[in-house]
């Protein structure tokens, strides 16, 4: 409100008659729009979090599936996920798969990333475009132009497949992030510990790695988790291998009894509510997202 | 220049751009084998036939396409162009409450500080942070006749059945993709009304504009480059949904990826799979045009 005092007095200062009637009439709107931002704010937390909050709930009671009536608190749940050896697989291996795939995308990514932000060459322009690209690329057609060319080039669906989409899907997560941050640090850093004598490789090493690599630590999980919680294109190009989505998918879509989704859902939200909490109170997160 | 200089300073050239090639070669490999060459194969493959033992038959034809637009009974009446048009508006309207939800939220951030900005921030993006599938699903109990919501009201003396909105449909899958999405769109929004130079809203103030005319001749312009990136990055993958549908609608209507994913996997029909797919790549080169044009690449960093 201090900036609607600001004006309050700048009209005074001004004497100009009249305006304090606005004022006063801006003020009320002000504290309106102030209040009412507060008010939405909060509706859209409790909106992000109420299904949430639900699933949670649910994984300790008796009624699994929805929450009234009310049957009883329970661990059964738990006990139905960790006894569960088809969706614990599964989701190891996709564990695996993000782990492989966002490693791909950050050797490939960080030195295209440098390339980008630090040469000058032909296509440049549009390399910086293509590498937006798998961004902006609806998963269903990622997976089913892959699933054409795996065919024709004789690629057979499964684990190797699945890892050359998802490398190439965690790729601008990584080379976005880099250029961004080689493009706002100061050069000079660079050229003074190569003015004070540092060779090419110990520049790299001891200045310009440590300055980018809170950004390429950001998009190695970015690149993790769009490659864990994919669905459509391990649909199509991962053939019969096990994936945690596949198996969600199929515990949903087929009936097989939703018992162990929800605490596995639950473990997923209390861990990532840990890694962010953690994270939010390192750094500006929001420079990575 | 010596020919000595002139040799060395082509080694050099040399050195540099084998250097380049090292660095970017194999990122260029990488989209261009996996994402350009893909999408042209795609083309290519939606003027093709499929013969019995589900090969590619190379050949030039548009009956992919007629399939996709002429039904039994009669020219767009087909599942095809129905799913399309729905899901066009489900993206619409995704987007729409994206922005109108996401807009003030953005807004506050860009005021807050400290402990109350961490709080915020946190409570907005762990639902971000958990994995897309579960997002869609924890929407599941709370929807459909029996669902929480329907429950809650039937037991209220105000509703004797249960209330159509709630149940799996339309309203079920817009408020979930709004629910997923929501933070693409705040993400966005907020880095570019975090740009905003906030002396210049003091500035309009102080010459009389009202917080109305503030936020339609200042803040909405100066952030409208936000607003197309966050509505592209909310509207694309909205358009191309497969599980959304396939958890909250069950049944009720199919959604446009629903029904390529099905004449694929049910038929193997992958030349028209491939030609429905490119009436998604259209709005994903649009999308991608936009970008290009109001982005700069650093800026989405």
């Amino acid at each position: 409100m201090a900036d609607s005092e600001g004006h309050s007095r700048l009209s005074r200062l001004v004497g100009e008659p009249g305006l304090t009637g606005t004022v006063s009439v801006d003020r009320v709107v002000s504290a309106i729009a102030s209040y009412g931002m507060w008010a939405l704010t909060l509706g859209i937390i409790v909106f992000l979090w109420l299904p949430l909050s639900q699933i949670i709930a649910l994984s300790f009671m008796e009624n699994s599936a929805v929450l009234f009536p009310f049957e009883g608190v329970t661990l059964q749940n738990y006990v139905s996920l960790f006894t569960n050896e088809g969706l614990l697989l599964a989701a190891r291996q996709s564990a695996f798969v993000a782990t492989v795939s966002a490693s791909v995308a950050t050797l490939i990514g960080v030195p295209l990333g440098f390339a980008i932000a630090r040469h000058t060459f032909r296509g440049r322009g549009m390399l910086r475009g293509l590498v937006i690209v798998p961004l902006l690329m609806p998963g269903i057609i990622m997976g089913i132009s892959l699933l054409i060319l795996f065919r024709v080039i004789g690629i057979s669906p499964g684990f190797f497949g699945t890892v050359l989409a998802h490398s190439v899907y965690g790729l601008p997560f990584i080379v976005l992030p880099v250029t961004a941050r080689l493009a706002v640090f100061d050069g000079k850093l660079e050229e003074g510990a190569r003015d004070l004598g540092a060779d090419g490789r110990s520049v790299l090493k001891d200045v310009t790695l440590p300055i980018i690599s809170p950004a390429i630590a950001a998009g190695f999980v970015f690149a993790w988790l769009r490659s864990f919680e994919d669905f459509i294109r391990v649909f199509f190009v991962g053939g019969t291998m096990d994936a945690l989505t596949k198996e969600m998918y199929g515990m949903v879509v087929y009936s097989q009894g939703t018992e162990a989704m929800d605490p596995m859902a639950t473990i997923i939200v209390l861990v990532v509510s840990a890694a962010l909490a953690v994270a939010i109170n390192f750094r500006d997160i929001l420079e990575y997202v | 220049m010596s020919t000595i200089q002139k040799l060395g300073d082509a080694f050099e050239r040399r050195g540099k751009r084998a250097k380049l090639a090292f660095m970017a070669g194999p990122g260029v490999g990488w989209l261009l084998g996996l994402i350009l060459v893909p999408t042209a194969f795609l083309v290519m493959v939606s003027f093709a036939e499929i013969n019995s033992s589900y090969d590619v038959v190379w050949s030039f034809s548009v009956s992919n396409y007629r399939d996709l637009f002429v039904g039994e009974s009669g020219l767009f009446q087909t599942p095809f162009v129905d799913s399309f048009l729905l899901s066009l508006r489900i993206a619409a309207a995704t987007t729409f409450l994206t922005v109108v939800l996401a807009y003030p939220v953005a807004y506050l951030l860009t005021r807050l500080s400290g402990r109350r900005f961490k709080v915020v921030l946190f409570a907005v993006l762990v639902p971000f942070f958990t994995i897309f599938i579960v997002r869609i699903y924890s929407w599941l109990s709370l929807f459909g006749s029996q669902g929480l919501i329907n429950s809650a009201l039937l037991a209220t003396p105000l509703f004797s059945e249960p209330v159509g909105i709630f149940e799996y449909g339309i309203a079920a899958v817009v408020i979930s993709l709004t629910h997923a999405f929501f933070p693409y769109m705040l993400l966005t929004l907020y880095s570019s009304l975090e740009g905003i130079d906030y002396g210049v809203i003091e500035a309009s103030r102080d010459l009389g504009a009202t917080r109305i005319e503030i936020a339609k001749d200042v803040v909405v312009p100066l952030s409208a480059q936000g607003l197309i990136t966050g509505c592209v990055f909310v509207f694309v993958p909205a358009l191309g949904t497969f599980i959304t549908p396939q958890f909250l609608a069950r049944g009720k209507f199919t959604m446009i990826a629903e029904v390529l994913t099905a004449r694929i996997n049910e038929l193997y029909a992958i030349n028209y799979g491939a030609a429905g797919s490119l009436f998604l790549i259209i709005p994903t080169l649009i999308a991608f045009a936009i970008v290009m044009r109001t982005t700069s690449l650093e800026a989405m960093g």
